[in-house]
């Protein structure tokens, strides 16, 4: 009784903790690595982000950028596909729902989400491997609906963002 | 009689030597079983009485009636008490790990990139904007390949 308590209680626990481990540590493994370039912007950060009284933006986006809670960016163009296969390895991708797979002209790209309700996601997680190597999560209660919708609207403007994300 | 007195003396110095056996203690408690040897007589009359006692006193069943049916259960219902305790605690401290790990951003190690909420903006919308793109690319291949499979379906005839 007192052996079966024990492993449901560790059990949860690291079950729990694994998966937010195993991101939050292969983004610090890189993090003073001069090969990558890492952005993360913080729960409290995204507070005042909110505060921000944003013009050029429209509703649907505000409402998205009030439910993220957490950013973090990790791209490096050295061996990209060494670090595509290496955090495909390291996460269980068995934990998230594949939202997207796209290979097309030598580039890898997988959109996972882990739910945390029919409309709501926790986290969304989209790695790239090809010229260079993308690992992007979102992480807090994202209507999925509203990602979808921004990402009709910026169809044009994506790429351009694209662009600039790449030259940074 | 002076031949018993001294057979009486003669077993009590081996009584008192502790050297007796159980027939010459037997033998010694006829002899000073009477009113004349008095507190001699008192003190094997006693031990007489003790025995007897004793006999009706059932001590092996005491032993096992307190060991047996009291003792041991008691410690029984003392371990069942501390595994339900064990069992409350281990489910209390997980709802409290469960609970914070719900709550609590556990991204702590990282630093900080931006200092100004505007720059933290900017970036967020690119980082949106990234997504946005990757999730287009991929409506325009599935689009493309319906649109390939369309074109086999007329192709190929019904």
């Amino acid at each position: 009784m007192k052996k079966l308590l024990l492993l449901i209680f560790m059990a949860a626990s690291f079950g729990l903790n694994a998966q937010i481990d195993a991101i939050s540590k292969y983004f610090d493994k890189y993090m003073d690595d001069q090969d990558f370039t890492v952005v993360y912007v913080s729960p409290k950060m995204f507070s005042l982000v909110s505060k921000l009284d944003i013009e050029d933006m429209d509703e649907e986006a505000k409402m998205l950028l009030k439910e993220i809670k957490g950013l973090r960016i990790l791209t490096t163009d050295k061996d990209p596909m060494k670090y595509y296969n290496e955090a495909m390895k390291t996460f269980d991708v068995s934990e998230y729902e594949s939202l997207m797979t796209v290979r097309d002209e030598g580039e890898n790209v997988n959109i996972l989400i882990k739910s945390s309700s029919e409309d709501t996601i926790e986290e969304l997680l989209l790695l790239v491997g090809g010229d260079e190597f993308v690992m992007l999560s979102f992480l807090g209660n994202i209507d999925i609906d509203r990602i979808s919708k921004l990402a009709e609207g910026m169809d044009v403007k994506g790429a351009q963002h694209l662009e600039k994300l790449n030259k940074e | 009689m002076e031949s018993l007195d001294k057979r009486k003396k003669e077993l009590l110095q081996k009584y008192w030597e502790g050297t007796t056996t159980l027939e010459e203690e037997r033998e010694l408690r006829s002899l000073s079983s009477g009113k004349e040897d008095g507190a001699l007589g008192a003190y094997f009359g006693g031990i007489e009485n003790i025995s007897e006692r004793s006999v009706d006193i059932d001590v092996e069943g005491l032993i096992n009636k307190e060991s047996g049916q009291s003792r041991r259960p008691m410690i029984i219902r003392m371990n069942r008490v501390l595994a339900y305790a064990a069992a409350v605690l281990l489910l209390v401290s997980a709802f409290f790990v469960f609970d914070r790990y719900q709550n609590e951003e556990p991204q702590i190690a990282s630093e900080e990139t931006f200092e100004d909420p505007e720059l933290a903006l900017e970036q967020t919308r690119e980082a949106l904007a990234f997504v946005a793109a990757k999730m287009n690319r991929g409506r325009t291949e599935t689009v493309e390949n319906v649109k390939k499979i369309e074109v086999l379906n007329d192709i190929i005839p019904k």
